[in-house]
């Protein structure tokens, strides 16, 4: 546009100075032959005068020699630019002056002229007239010339115009066209964006809401603090409820909370450092919640520091982390009581039991003769019941050292550890000619004497449940299984596993039961006719667990029971 | 041994046991002479004494009132002057713990109280005629609890 008005204003200006100077060429040309009109009419009122003498004559001459200078004058003023017409003027001026001296001789000759002088005088008028015509010709066609290229000029000038004015004008409607097609488009970018805009803070209202957290910014600037409307929320308020301000907001802090919050967002603010914090607000309504908040602080498009921080209602997370907790409390003193139960249930009983097995042995020892044969019966009955007490016993403190957490995993070769196992039962095997085949096992990172428990107890259970008259035979095999072949254990991380089975050839049990075998005081057969605590297969279950392991029964009566243990293999 | 009889004594607060205790050598028939303490304040009075006579075996229970066997334990075994007691353990617990601190603070057996008199006899027996110096010797935490 300001190129199309520069263009325009240059054109115009060009055109108003073009007709300018030919206007300028007419003038000249004016004076010039006005100039040469005045300078006929002198010779001709000199010529008067020779002939007649007239004294009226002379004002005339001294008039026009006066209008002559003027010409001259203003001929001069109107052709100062031109160089050429200057030089002219020049010399017709110096030709003027001679004029004027045959005028002024003319004029001032008294005496009457003879026909000879007349003659003579009139010739040498007539020849300065001639030069004079000459130049004047000369400069009128100078003059012509420059008219003649000016007014070329000017018209080509003129015929340009209307046709610059029309480009001019569509242009100008071409580029308020686009101007308007592009603002238009911008305007509905705009709009979409504002859509979007609009529908983001929508939405962010609504993230807010169901999350329930705010947000709020502090530039840092100009300490102006800006909340979100769930902020507000958060305190029980109405949105924009008060003015965004951290005083405002301070208001709402449970007191006792208060310095750590100003101590936390002065260093948010000056340290740029910042970490969740969890404080406590009492709401408008009086209710107390458990907000978090975290923060950043980043830097905006004019470079300004602004801290966003979030704020969110932590309260169900912090009730439910403190209700787990007192879970967990309870739970450790339930196992700290426990854990001093089994203590005084190994070890405080065993103390009493001691005495009384040891008072019996020497009453049986020394003193059994003198009893009646009932005396001797219920004795021997009660040295029994004692026996089973203390096997009670031992058992219970074996479980109970099953049971405790702190234990230490070394490399073992588990082969060593199931020949101790048959050491300790040793004389039961030779007892009940038992044979056992078993593969070579592995080394692999287990609590040792655990593990040795765990061989012994199934393998005395076997000896134990076995066939009358018929020798026990125990096969243990083992291989190395994926978990995701076993039906029976879950897939997980631990993925290789040693399978070890136990299978024996003894009375063996309804696979109804193969479950319920592990509890605790559980037994399946009457304690006269097998010995047994119901202790020994818990233990072995505990342990298995201890091992990250699984261990699983099945057995068919009189045909045998299996075992099948799980330990991973790492 | 040089002398006549061995000195032993047995520090263990449980009447029953010091009972037991004296009966079994009693019955034993070795030359012994067998003195008790109620408690761990007294036995450690009775060998801080100049004039006392040391024992060769000391039987130490570890739960005992005021001071227990581990205290006294830790006191014999700061004093040059006890070197030559051969210390025996006795108690009622036969807890990994307490068998492996006893063991550490250098006692020479760890012996769980029978529930049987005859074995009680056969354990007293076998922990008083003990080549000590020969045991000692080859003393490891495996055969440091005492298996008939």
């Amino acid at each position: 546009m300001i190129f199309v008005s520069a263009l325009t204003y240059r054109h115009v200006d060009l055109l108003i100075s073009s007709s300018k100077s030919v206007a300028h060429s007419y003038k000249v040309t004016v004076e010039i032959e006005q100039l040469y009109t005045n300078i006929k009419d002198l010779e001709l009122e000199r010529r008067n005068y020779l002939l007649v003498k007239n004294k009226n004559l002379i004002q005339n001459i001294a008039d026009l020699k006066k209008e002559i200078t003027k010409n001259i004058i203003r001929i001069e003023f109107l052709t100062k630019d031109n160089l050429k017409q200057k030089l002219l003027l020049k010399k017709l001026e110096v030709l003027v002056n001679e004029k004027f001296k045959i005028v002024d001789e003319t004029v001032n000759h008294d005496v009457p002229l003879t026909v000879d002088d007349i003659e003579g005088n009139l010739l040498s008028g007539k020849m300065v007239m001639d030069k004079i015509k000459i130049f004047i010709r000369i400069m009128l066609a100078n003059e012509k010339k420059l008219l003649t290229e000016r007014t070329a000029k000017n018209s080509n000038i003129t015929d340009t115009t209307p046709a610059i004015i029309y480009i001019t004008l569509f242009s100008t409607i071409a580029i308020i066209t686009m101007a308007f097609v592009k603002i238009s488009r911008d305007l509905e970018e705009m709009r979409q964006k504002n859509e979007q805009l609009a529908l983001n803070n929508e939405s962010n209202h609504l993230t807010e809401q169901i999350g329930d957290f705010g947000t709020w910014y502090l530039n840092l600037e100009t300490n102006e603090y800006t909340f979100s409307e769930n902020e507000y929320r958060l305190l029980g308020l109405k949105p924009y409820a008060f003015e965004a301000s951290l005083e405002g907001f301070l208001k709402y802090i449970h007191p006792d909370d208060l310095s750590y919050v100003k101590d936390i967002i002065l260093k948010m603010i000056t340290k740029d450092k910042v970490v969740p914090f969890t404080y406590r607000v009492i709401r408008a309504d009086g209710s107390l919640r458990y907000l978090r908040g975290n923060g950043k602080i980043v830097a905006n498009k004019s470079g300004e520091k602004i801290l966003i921080g979030t704020t969110s209602d932590v309260t169900d997370e912090v009730l439910t982390n403190q209700a787990i907790e007192e879970r967990n409390r309870e739970l450790e003193a339930n196992n700290k009581e426990l854990q001093t139960f089994n203590y005084v249930a190994s070890h405080d009983l065993q103390e009493p039991l001691r005495k009384i097995q040891t008072f019996i042995s020497r009453l049986v020892d020394k003193d059994l003769d003198s009893l009646s044969e009932n005396g001797k019966q219920y004795l021997l009955r009660i040295q029994d019941s004692s026996q089973r007490m203390r096997v009670l016993i031992d058992d219970l403190l074996k479980f109970s050292r099953a049971n405790k957490t702190e234990q230490i995993f070394e490399k073992t070769d588990l082969n060593e550890v199931l020949d101790n196992s048959k050491l300790e039962l040793a004389q039961i095997i030779e007892e009940k000619k038992a044979k056992i085949i078993n593969d070579k096992l592995p080394n692999l990172n287990v609590i040792p004497f655990q593990v040795q428990q765990l061989f012994t107890n199934l393998i005395s259970n076997s000896l134990k449940y076995s066939q009358e008259n018929v020798a026990p035979i125990i096969a243990i095999n083992i291989s190395k299984v994926d978990a995701s072949e076993e039906d029976s254990i879950p897939v997980n991380e631990k993925n290789k596993y040693y399978k070890i089975i136990f299978k024996d050839n003894g009375i063996g049990f309804d696979s109804e039961y193969s479950e319920k075998i592990f509890l605790l005081f559980n037994r399946l057969h009457n304690k006269d006719e097998y010995s047994g605590t119901g202790i020994g297969l818990a233990i072995c279950k505990k342990i298995v667990e201890n091992h990250k392991g699984f261990i699983f029964a099945d057995g068919e009566i009189n045909k045998g029971a299996t075992f099948t243990i799980y330990l991973p293999q790492d | 041994m040089e002398k006549e009889y061995m000195h032993i004594i047995l520090a263990d607060d449980d009447e029953d046991d010091r009972m037991f205790f004296t009966d079994a050598f009693d019955e034993l028939k070795i030359s012994t002479k067998v003195q008790t303490c109620n408690d761990g304040v007294e036995l450690m009075n009775y060998l801080n004494k100049e004039d006392s006579i040391l024992p060769n075996v000391l039987f130490l229970d570890l739960n005992m009132p005021m001071k227990n066997g581990i205290e006294c334990l830790h006191e014999i075994k700061a004093d040059r002057r006890f070197d030559d007691i051969v210390i025996a353990i006795y108690s009622t617990s036969s807890s990994e713990e307490h068998i492996e601190e006893t063991f550490i603070c250098g006692a020479n057996i760890y012996i769980k109280k029978p529930s049987d008199f005859n074995e009680l006899k056969r354990v007293l027996s076998y922990v008083v005629t003990l080549n000590w110096q020969y045991h000692t010797s080859g003393l490891n935490k495996d055969n440091f609890l005492f298996r008939m």
